[in-house]
This record gives C-alpha cells, sequence and structure tokens, in this order.
C-alpha cells in the first residue's frame, strides 16, 4: 500500500523547491523565490509530523493486514517489503513510486518535483546532522572533466565520448565514531657506531629494551552506513569539513537523493575501531626514536569507543558506461573531491612502454657500445 | 748506563749505515752497478745503454745493482737494502721518480725487484713483476748474468710497451711522459701482460644493462601511470581525525640490555708474487724478493 510523502513547496507559487548548495537556501524553480531552511522547516514542521504519524500508522495497518494474510500469498505490498521495496504516492501528481526501502528522499519521475519520505527518519532513524551540499551538478560534471586530465593511459574514446549516464546527489548515512586509541609496545632496539683501531675496524652495537605506551583520542572517524555505497569510494573523497555541520534537517534534502543508514553502528564500528588501533600503533611507535634498528616485538592495541553520531553527507555519484563496463566515480559534495577507476588503455600502456624503453635502449645501448 | 748503551749502538748502527750508503754513493750509482764484479766492463757498458734507452722511451727508469751480501747496507731484509739505495741515492725518472731496481746479493743468492712511483707501480703489478721473475730467474740460476740482465731488460721493455698501447692513465687525468701521450683509457691494475686490448665490458653485459635498465625504468613509469587510474581505495587509518594535541605517554622507558664489540682484522693490499714474497712497501716502494 502507498504511504506518505512530503515535497517542498514554494509558498509563492506551490512549485517544487530545491536546497541550493551554492547560496545554502531553498530556492523555487518556478518562480525564482528563495527561502532559508529554518524558514521552510517551520512551515513544514507540522506537515512533516503529521506525515510522519501517517507513516506509523500505515506501518502498523500494513503489519496488521499482512498478519491477517499467509505470508508468501498474493498481496502486492508484502511481496514489495520483501523485496526490499516501498510504495508511495507522489503529493504533487498522486502517481505511485515504488522505492527502495531505505529510499528517504528522491523526485517523481512523472512530475519531477523533489519528494522527501519523513517516515524514514523518524525516532531512531533521524539523523544528528546533516552536512548540507556546497557543489552542484555542474561543479560534478566539471570535476569528472577534469579529472581526466592528465590520465596518461586512458582509452581516448573514453574521455572523448565522455557520456555520463547518470549523475546524482545523494545524501549518504555515516556513523560518526569517537573513541580512544591505547597502545602498549614492546621494542628490540640497537645502535651501532663503528671506528679504526689501529689495524682493527671495531664495531660496537648496543642492545636495548622499549616499550612506550600511551593514548590517542580520535573525534568523527566516518564510516559509511549504506550497503549500496561502494566502501572504497566513500573512504576516499574524506575528509569533510565537520564544521559545516547543521541540526538534520529534511529541508536540505529537496533536489537530492537520500537513503537511511542500513548498516548499523556495531556493524560500522568495526571499521572505525580497525582505523584508528592502526593510527593509535603509528602514532605511539613513532615516538621510539634515536635507534639505528627498531622493531616491535610485542604489542597490545586497543579502542575505547566513545559517542557514535548519525549524519547525512553530501556525494556526487557520477556513472558512465564504456565497452560494456560501468565506471563509478563519486565527488564529496563539500570540498568536491572526485575519486574513481578508470579503465586502462593496453595499446597506451604498451606505446608508453615501448617509447620509454626503447628511447633510453637506444641512447644507453649506444653509449656502453661507444665508451665501454 | 744501559739506556746510554743502547742509545750509543743505536748511534753506531746508524753511522755505519750512513757510511756503507756513502761508500756505494762514492763509487756512485747508475743505470748499471756492479759492486759484486759479475759482469765484464763490456757487459756492462751494454746493459747501461739499453737501460738508459729504455728509460728515455718509457719515463721510468731501470736499475741494475750487484753487491756482495745485502747486510752490508741494510740488514732488514734484501728489500729494505733496495729501497734503502733506491731512496738515498735519489733515483726514479720524473716528478714521481718512477723506477724499476732489480738488486741481486750473491752471498745467498737474494734478489729483490723493486718498483717506486706511481706509474711504475701501475706499469709493474705483482702479475708483471711474475713475468719479469720468470725472465731472469732461469738465468740466474744457471750463473748466466749477463743473459738474465739483458732479459730483465727486455721483459721490462715488453712491459712498458704493451703499457703505452693501453694509453694509461692517472686518476682518469690525460698524462705524459717524455712525450709520450696517454690519454683516458681503462686500466685494470696488473693486467696488462694478459690483455692486448684495453679491458672491455662483454658484449652481454651491454646489452643486458642497455636494454634490461631502461625496461625497468619503463615499467616504472608507467606502473605510476597506471596506478594514477585507481583511485577508490579503502583506508587502513584514521590520521586525519586524531584530536590535535591529545596523544600522551603513560610509559616510555628506554632499557640498555647489552653491548657487542666486534674486532675485524682491516685487510690489507698485499698479494703474494709468485716465487717470492711481495710487500706493500713502505714509503711507496713496491717489492719482490726471492732466491735464485
Amino acid at each position: 500500500m502507498p504511504s506518505q510523502m512530503t515535497n517542498y513547496q514554494c509558498p509563492a507559487c506551490t512549485g517544487p523547491l530545491h536546497f541550493d548548495g551554492a547560496t545554502g537556501r531553498l530556492r523555487c524553480d518556478y518562480c525564482g523565490s528563495e527561502f532559508g531552511v529554518q524558514e521552510i522547516e517551520a512551515l513544514y514542521n507540522e506537515k512533516l509530523e503529521q506525515s510522519a504519524q501517517a507513516a506509523v500508522q500505515q506501518a502498523e495497518k500494513e503489519e496488521q493486514t499482512a498478519a491477517q494474510q499467509v505470508p508468501g500469498g498474493e498481496d502486492p505490498a508484502w511481496e514489495m517489503e520483501q523485496a526490499g521495496m516501498k510504495a508511495y504516492n507522489c503529493p504533487s501528481c498522486g502517481a505511485e513510486l515504488i522505492c527502495d526501502s531505505t529510499t528517504a528522499a528522491t523526485s517523481c519521475p512523472y512530475c519531477g518535483n523533489p519528494t522527501v519520505l519523513p517516515g524514514q527518519f523518524h525516532g531512531m532513524l533521524k539523523p544528528d546532522f546533516i552536512l548540507p551540499f556546497k557543489l552542484d551538478k555542474e561543479a560534478a560534471k566539471r570535476a569528472l572533466r577534469d579529472f581526466y586530465k592528465g590520465k596518461k593511459l586512458l582509452p581516448r574514446a573514453f574521455s572523448n565520448e565522455n557520456h555520463i549516464e547518470e549523475i546524482k546527489g545523494v545524501y549518504v548515512p555515516f556513523w560518526l565514531f569517537d573513541g580512544q586509541g591505547d597502545a602498549d609496545i614492546r621494542f628490540k632496539a640497537t645502535n651501532v657506531r663503528s671506528y679504526r683501531e689501529g689495524d682493527y675496524q671495531v664495531t660496537v652495537t648496543d642492545f636495548y629494551d622499549l616499550r612506550r605506551a600511551g593514548t590517542v583520542n580520535f573525534s568523527r572517524i566516518p564510516v559509511d552506513g549504506s550497503r549500496k555505497m561502494p566502501d572504497a569510494h566513500m573512504d576516499a573523497i574524506e575528509p569533510f569539513d565537520y564544521s559545516e555541520l547543521k541540526p538534520f534537517s529534511t529541508a536540505y534534502m529537496p533536489g537530492f537523493l537520500a537513503e537511511r543508514y542500513d548498516v548499523d553502528a556495531n556493524e560500522c564500528a568495526e571499521r572505525a575501531k580497525l582505523r584508528a588501533t592502526n593510527t593509535t600503533e603509528q602514532m605511539i611507535a613513532s615516538t621510539a626514536t634515536g635507534y639505528a634498528t627498531c622493531s616491535p616485538v610485542a604489542k597490545q592495541v586497543r579502542l575505547r569507543q566513545g559517542g557514535v553520531r548519525y549524519v547525512m553527507l553530501p556525494v556526487w555519484l557520477l556513472s558512465t558506461r564504456w565497452n560494456g563496463k560501468s565506471f563509478l566515480f563519486a565527488m564529496n559534495g563539500q570540498t568536491g573531491k572526485l575519486i574513481g577507476d578508470l579503465p586502462v588503455s593496453k595499446g597506451r600502456y604498451w606505446g608508453w612502454f615501448g617509447g620509454i624503453a626503447g628511447s633510453l635502449a637506444a641512447i644507453l645501448t649506444a653509449a656502453l657500445l661507444l665508451f665501454f | 748506563m744501559r739506556k746510554k748503551l743502547i742509545a750509543l749502538l743505536l748511534l753506531c748502527t746508524a753511522f755505519c749505515l750512513c757510511c756503507n750508503y756513502t761508500a756505494a754513493a762514492e763509487t756512485g750509482l747508475g743505470y748499471v752497478t756492479d759492486q759484486a764484479g759479475i759482469l765484464s766492463d763490456e757487459q756492462e757498458q751494454a746493459l747501461t745503454e739499453t737501460a738508459e734507452a729504455l728509460t728515455q722511451r718509457y719515463g721510468v727508469s731501470f736499475y741494475i745493482v750487484t753487491v756482495q751480501d745485502y747486510r752490508d747496507y741494510n740488514a732488514a731484509g734484501v728489500d729494505k737494502c733496495a729501497e734503502g739505495l733506491y731512496s738515498y741515492y735519489d733515483l726514479g725518472s720524473g716528478p714521481d721518480r718512477d723506477g724499476v731496481l732489480l738488486l741481486l746479493s750473491m752471498s745467498d743468492r737474494d734478489y729483490s725487484l723493486t718498483t717506486y712511483g706511481f706509474f711504475a707501480d701501475y706499469c709493474f703489478g705483482d702479475p708483471n713483476k711474475n713475468l719479469v721473475e720468470a725472465a731472469f730467474l732461469d738465468n740466474f740460476r744457471n750463473n748466466d748474468w749477463m743473459g738474465g740482465f739483458g732479459d730483465y731488460l727486455s721483459q721490462c721493455d715488453d712491459v712498458m710497451a704493451t703499457a703505452a698501447q693501453h694509453h694509461l692513465s692517472k686518476d682518469s687525468e690525460p698524462c705524459s711522459y717524455n712525450g709520450i701521450a696517454y690519454p683516458n683509457k681503462t686500466y685494470v691494475y696488473g693486467d696488462l701482460r694478459e690483455s692486448a686490448e684495453p679491458v672491455k665490458m662483454p658484449l652481454g653485459m651491454k646489452l643486458l644493462i642497455g636494454i634490461g635498465a631502461p625496461c625497468l625504468i619503463a615499467l616504472i613509469v608507467c606502473s605510476t601511470f597506471k596506478a594514477q587510474m585507481k583511485t577508490a581505495k579503502l583506508r587502513t587509518t584514521a590520521e586525519e581525525y586524531v584530536v590535535p594535541g591529545s596523544m600522551a605517554l603513560r610509559a616510555s622507558d628506554d632499557r640498555f640490555v647489552n653491548r657487542s664489540v666486534t674486532r675485524v682484522p682491516i685487510p690489507k693490499n698485499d698479494s703474494s708474487g709468485r716465487g717470492g714474497f711481495s710487500g706493500g712497501g713502505s714509503g711507496g716502494f713496491h717489492s719482490h724478493t726471492g732466491k735464485f
């Protein structure tokens, strides 16, 4: 059964509103009016609460209906739930939208109006903070074009065709972990000095046992909480500037997609722990200086986990297709850092290899034959 | 009293040595000095002319000295005697006083083949000294003095001629001795006789270096290019998220455990000569000694 959804409409003309990252305000596509986030929030707060309540009631109703029916029966809502999908009605045109169960913000494919599914951020699912987009779609396209530049092994056809199959701004759910790394490491170290004494070369080696123990505090290590997002891409676009975090509001979402988390904090904590313990070990070990050699012989590194925050961070996702393969690029929607794996042209690879090796070989061989 | 006696003895020994060298000096020390009297005047004259010609041609002096007993001059050894004579008479040619001296001591049939000066040492490495020794020893063992000295000079001529063909140089700086120019060329110490050509890198090695090294460089460059194509990587550290100044050490112990000391003798550059003793030489002398 379809459930409730909200779209932000212009108070002046009821046209759809989009969040404009450059100005940090909501802008009407039709009349050009701009509104502050807080202004729209206040306007829509009541509406959102009603929508959320409606969503909860709808969910309860669905549960009751599902309980009365035999699982695996012919109820379409139940089948969609099983498939991880949900159905909503667009508040603008009334069309039925089928979304992933984790989708929190999207746009109607019929009328194009950006819509927010408030039930996705209700109660425990509500993020603590949101980092609004600062860069728009054009900036993402430009960044991709710039990204191609200087890549000597990129196939010419790939960069020339440059057809972006899809580009979307997504608020990706992240968990931010605080914690304190604690390391206790023992090392074996040596210092060596050598000098001449008469007809003998004397080498003196001093052996030491070292111990370093200490703590390092970490603040807001991000780990993405969405299974759809490739972890390598999300890691590589770090860091984000957390000083611009805002208290969460769905008013920042119109015009972008959003997902609620589907990997919980406990599961994500393992990755944060790994990163923190590695850095703790490195930092504590870096204090063992002044020795010719120093190698760890025993270590105990652990992380005392602190607070966890649930935030939505802005990411532009750009996908292209070439030679039957998909290539996904991710850009930090705040800083503009773009990453992604590019195809390697074998022809160019061997061309460069042959060119460098051939020219150097010609010069070097000629020199060797002439002078040695 | 005992110290005074030792000092007096040392003084007397020094005086005697000085007198002995002085006695030899009075008789002069030409290219050929036959104190032992084993050569006729004609033979001495012929050998002198040959040695003088070689000296003028190559810029390295060649000497022949015979004594009855080297101990009359220096009891420390036949090589020390030869070195003493060389120094005392200020022998040799050119700024480095390059020269080769063959000393025969007849009483115990000892000989010393001594070289001095960079260029002479360079040309007469151990292998070439062995060649020269091989040339004269059989004659001397048969008491063929003239034949032995003739072969000595002849072999020296060969060695120097080969050196000239190889355009020897000192420390990669072109040098010239008595009009013979020696531009930069590779030279392996003591290897003149074995190789008629300058020592060259084998062709296989040249090709290996000429092709292998560029391929390796190209591989490194292309790998760098390839690495630029893959930028999506998982992070394993979190240094950006360290709270500034938050690192606190609660234990920092450095404990000395023990010390090991190894003493390795420094190898000397001496090498043994065939049929005799090769000494690194004091004061720049290099000698081969033995019996004939």
